[in-house]
């Protein structure tokens, strides 16, 4: 039982994933991968990574997915949202699940070390220290990464002929 | 005085330059530059073979004389050493001159023989010519028998280019296929007889392998000996025209006549003598070997001559006759005269070019005509041809003082010597025969009543100064040149035997020496063949003397002599129904077994990628789905082998 | 307090697991994204899962890389499926065959 905060927010995060997967509506995806990722985010919080919880919400939960929404809702559907399930049956998800949950069971058996960490450790200033110092040649190409599929996005779903 | 040995490494290096100049440059040869060249080349190479024959000499006699330096260590792996050496003894000294000097003449010869020719077709000509002598020399000169065989597939190779030089007839390409191949049959033995050498005496440098074959300790029985001996043999059965490998060289008539004088005469043809002289030490432990070259050799000698006792072509008759002259030499080496063979080899050379020669001189004058049926009376017409012509034949059938006389006779007096008196007796038989069909050729060309057509009479012309100047030469070397190994018994120095006899020596040790026959016995053969060699010229003289009458009767009344005999005894159409033809056709089996198995195997590769092609393409449905399902199944599989 | 870092593990499996059952479960492009998008979490987890159980700091930025990244490949790859629609009309992708063969 002392786990439990940590079930509620495990529910959550799978209820949202399934969420994404069999809900008709790409708009209704959206939203239950909205719910996914603030799931994940308050596990990062169990963590003691603040930052990173904060990152996802901001990046993740914030700008990624409400692409997402834009596009679906750039791409106009008038009719019955395209692309329902497949034609295969639910036999393919089913199994894949059961797979992952069979792994899942494997790995419940893995014994950790009970390290507590340093709460402070996932603080904004740690992990600036380390972005900065030794890998800040990740850093700085994962900014041009970024510059690189900006002008690709850009360039890509631009309308021909519109200068 | 005493030069400096590399300075006779130019002795065969000169001709290859100006061969490769010559065959370089041929644009830029203008007119008869290109014959200059390879003559002062040839002269070049005379000259330094000269220097070195006064130091050589001038070294003390016995076996310290000779020169040998090595220029470079070719090949050395593990015990295998062939280095590119060169070595003059008396035996090397002998063909460096025959082959310089003889070679020069020859070249000189050409100038004249070709100036109608166009001017790149005579670049190439002297180009080829120069580099037979490049490789004739390297033969006569190698120190170990790899270098050796590569002169003798060089001057294979030059000669199959200089017998079908005359390349758009096809009957002269043929010629020169057939004595290539015909060559190649018998350098197989060569190299066999090379392995098995090493293999048995564990060197393949002259000196080195004298000296291994001297002990005991190394000797693997006398049929190992006799078989090595007998595969060298068959080398030279192939490059000196022995039966059953003869029948290259009277279709080697094909090229110009200075090829057929330098290359199937005085040179080329000698080095199967000169490898089994050089081999004398080999051969003189195996006396079954030696009595083998010595059956072959006057069986050839017969042979020959009889079948050139009918044919029509001028060269064609001086091609069996040298035939028939290489089988002597073969002779006198197999019954253990090999200063004989030598001394024969030397005055053939000046007699047998001569009459080549002469003969191409006659050729030239006819502007083509070889038919001696279609000659006749030239010796008014052409009366300075007609008196070399005379000389090199009285040389050829062994008429004293001429040279032949001397060396022939030699050969003959040591058979006699070593009791193969059957082998003696054929060869004065062929001595006669030799004697017959020279008479019948220099009658039916020279003398009698003209046959010619009344226009090609007309425009007969005598060469130039370029040819005759070479055949004066020739004829007095011919008439002199037998001096310098006059026998004992006249109580003069035998100027050749003394020479060669260091190189000899450990083959005459071997086999012992000859009993000593009285001067009296000697004189009394000498005789002899004197009287049989007049015989042959009264027979001729009988059937052909006076028109061709009477030999129309006679060839008439023994026809089927008559026809075997022209017809060569058909050994041509023999070996083109027994060999050639089986090997075409065996050649068109594998043909057709190639294209249909390999070219098969390779097209099924091909046809294999394909099927793979098309199983592969069953993954590439377009349906991005079936990527993706692909691409778990992927993910899963390298996940489970990481896992182990 | 942190937990045992099994219950981590076996959340991001599942995780992973209802993503991929979702990328070959559906036709709707946008979704199929999404659901690459879950795999690309719960791989984070697991990242920071373990360093934080080795008491290091290199999770969190690992994992921020990867986000950035899935930023990136998320803003390009809807600009293809945008181009797509434009020339095809349709989100489904089975209707996306020209490839075959």
């Amino acid at each position: 039982m002392e786990n439990l905060i940590f079930y509620i927010l495990a529910a959550v995060t799978l209820c949202g994933g399934l969420g994404v997967v069999f809900m008709r509506n790409p708009v209704g995806s959206a939203l239950s991968l909205i719910l996914a990722l603030l799931g994940m985010a308050c596990v990062y919080l169990t963590l003691s990574a603040e930052f990173l919880a904060a990152v996802q919400v901001l990046v993740y939960a914030g700008a990624i997915v409400v692409l997402f929404l834009f596009v679906i809702l750039l791409v106009n559907q008038e009719k019955a949202p395209a692309g329902g399930f497949s034609r295969l049956r639910l036999v393919v998800p089913v199994a894949v699940i059961g797979v992952s949950v069979f792994w899942a069971c494997l790995l419940s058996r893995i014994e950790s070390p009970e390290v507590f960490a340093d709460p402070s450790l996932g603080s904004g200033t740690e992990a600036a220290k380390l972005l900065f110092t030794t890998y800040i040649f990740p850093f700085e190409a994962v900014s041009i990464i970024l510059l690189a599929s900006m002008i690709g996005a850009i360039v890509l779903a631009k309308r021909k002929g519109v200068k | 005085m005493i030069l400096n040995e590399n300075l006779y490494t130019l002795i065969p290096l000169i001709p290859l330059a100006g061969a490769a100049i010559n065959g370089l440059f041929w644009r830029k040869m203008a007119g008869n530059v290109s014959g200059y060249l390879a003559c002062a080349t040839v002269l070049a190479s005379f000259v330094l073979s000269v220097m070195a024959f006064f130091q050589l000499i001038g070294l003390p006699a016995g076996t310290e004389r000779v020169i040998h330096w090595t220029v470079y260590d070719w090949i050395a792996v593990g015990t295998f050493k062939a280095p590119l050496g060169f070595m003059l003894d008396p035996l090397s000294m002998t063909w460096l001159l025959i082959v310089t000097g003889v070679g020069f003449l020859i070249h000189v010869y050409s100038v004249g023989y070709m100036a109608h020719e166009e001017e790149y077709s005579r670049s190439r000509y002297f180009a080829y010519l120069n580099l037979f002598i490049f490789a004739m020399l390297m033969l006569v000169m190698g120190d170990n028998l790899l270098l050796m065989f590569l002169g003798w597939e060089g001057v294979g190779l030059c000669s199959y280019l200089l017998i079908s030089f005359f390349f758009d007839k096809n009957f002269c390409a043929e010629a020169g296929q057939k004595a290539f191949i015909v060559n190649r049959i018998g350098d197989v033995g060569f190299v066999l007889a090379t392995v098995w050498t090493f293999a048995t005496f564990g060197d393949i440098v002259f000196p080195g392998l004298f000296e291994a074959l001297k002990e005991p300790a190394l000797h693997p029985g006398s049929l190992a000996i006799t078989c090595i001996a007998i595969l060298f043999f068959v080398g030279a059965m192939g490059k000196s025209a022995q039966i059953p490998l003869y029948v290259w060289l009277p279709d080697a008539m094909a090229g110009p006549t200075p090829v057929s004088a330098l290359i199937h005469a005085a040179t080329m043809v000698t080095a199967g003598i000169y490898m089994l002289c050089r081999m004398s030490p080999l051969f003189a432990m195996s006396p079954s070997a030696l009595e083998f070259v010595a059956i072959v050799g006057c069986a050839t000698a017969l042979f020959a001559g009889i079948i050139g006792l009918l044919q029509k072509d001028i060269k064609k008759v001086l091609a069996y006759s040298t035939v028939s002259q290489l089988g002597y030499m073969f002779m006198a080496v197999g019954v253990g005269a090999f200063t004989a063979g030598v001394f024969h080899v030397t005055t053939h050379a000046f007699f047998k070019a001569l009459l080549f020669l002469g003969s191409g001189a006659v050729i030239h004058a006819l502007h083509g005509e070889q038919d001696i049926m279609k000659m006749g009376a030239l010796k008014k017409k052409l009366p300075g041809v007609f008196i070399v012509f005379a000389a090199g034949s009285l040389a050829l059938s062994g008429f004293i003082p001429f040279a032949g006389f001397f060396s022939k006779d030699e050969i003959l007096f040591s058979t006699f010597v070593s009791h193969k008196y059957v082998l003696w007796g054929i060869g004065v038989l062929a001595a006669g025969i030799t004697a017959f069909y020279t008479f019948r050729l220099v009658h039916l060309t020279c003398s009698g009543e003209s046959r010619m057509p009344r226009e090609a009479a007309d425009k007969i012309h005598p060469p130039p100064k370029s040819m005759s100047l070479p055949l004066w030469i020739l004829a007095i070397l011919s008439v002199v040149g037998g001096f310098i190994g006059i026998p004992a018994a006249f109580g003069l120095p035998n100027i050749l035997g003394e020479f060669l006899e260091p190189t000899f020596a450990q083959a005459h040790h071997l086999l012992g020496g000859h009993g000593e026959h009285s001067h009296s016995t000697e004189f009394l053969l000498m005789g002899f063949s004197m009287a049989v060699v007049i015989t042959g010229f009264f027979l001729a003289w009988l059937v052909y003397g006076k028109g061709m009458a009477r030999s129309e009767r006679l060839s008439e009344a023994y026809s089927n002599f008559h026809r075997i005999v022209s017809n060569k005894f058909y050994v041509d159409e023999a070996y083109n129904a027994v060999v050639v033809r089986p090997l075409r056709k065996a050649a068109d089996f594998f043909g057709r077994g190639d294209l249909i198995v390999i070219d098969g195997l390779v097209n099924l590769t091909g046809g294999i990628v394909n099927i793979l092609g098309i199983i592969v393409r069953v993954f590439h449905t377009g349906v991005v789905r079936s990527y993706a399902f692909w691409i778990v199944i992927g993910m899963i599989v390298a996940l489970w082998v990481i896992a182990g | 307090m942190a937990y045992p870092l099994q219950n981590y593990l076996v959340l991001s499996a599942l995780l992973f697991g209802i993503g991929m059952a979702g990328f070959l479960y559906r036709r709707n492009v946008i979704v199929m994204f999404m659901c690459v998008e879950l795999m690309l979490n719960a791989v984070n987890l697991t990242i920071v899962a373990f360093a934080a159980h080795h008491g290091l700091n290199v999770g969190t930025v690992y994992a921020l890389l990867i986000i950035t990244v899935a930023a990136a490949e998320a803003a390009v790859g809807l600009a293809i499926i945008i181009s797509i629609f434009r020339l095809k009309g349709t989100l489904d992708v089975d209707e996306y065959d020209q490839m075959k063969g």
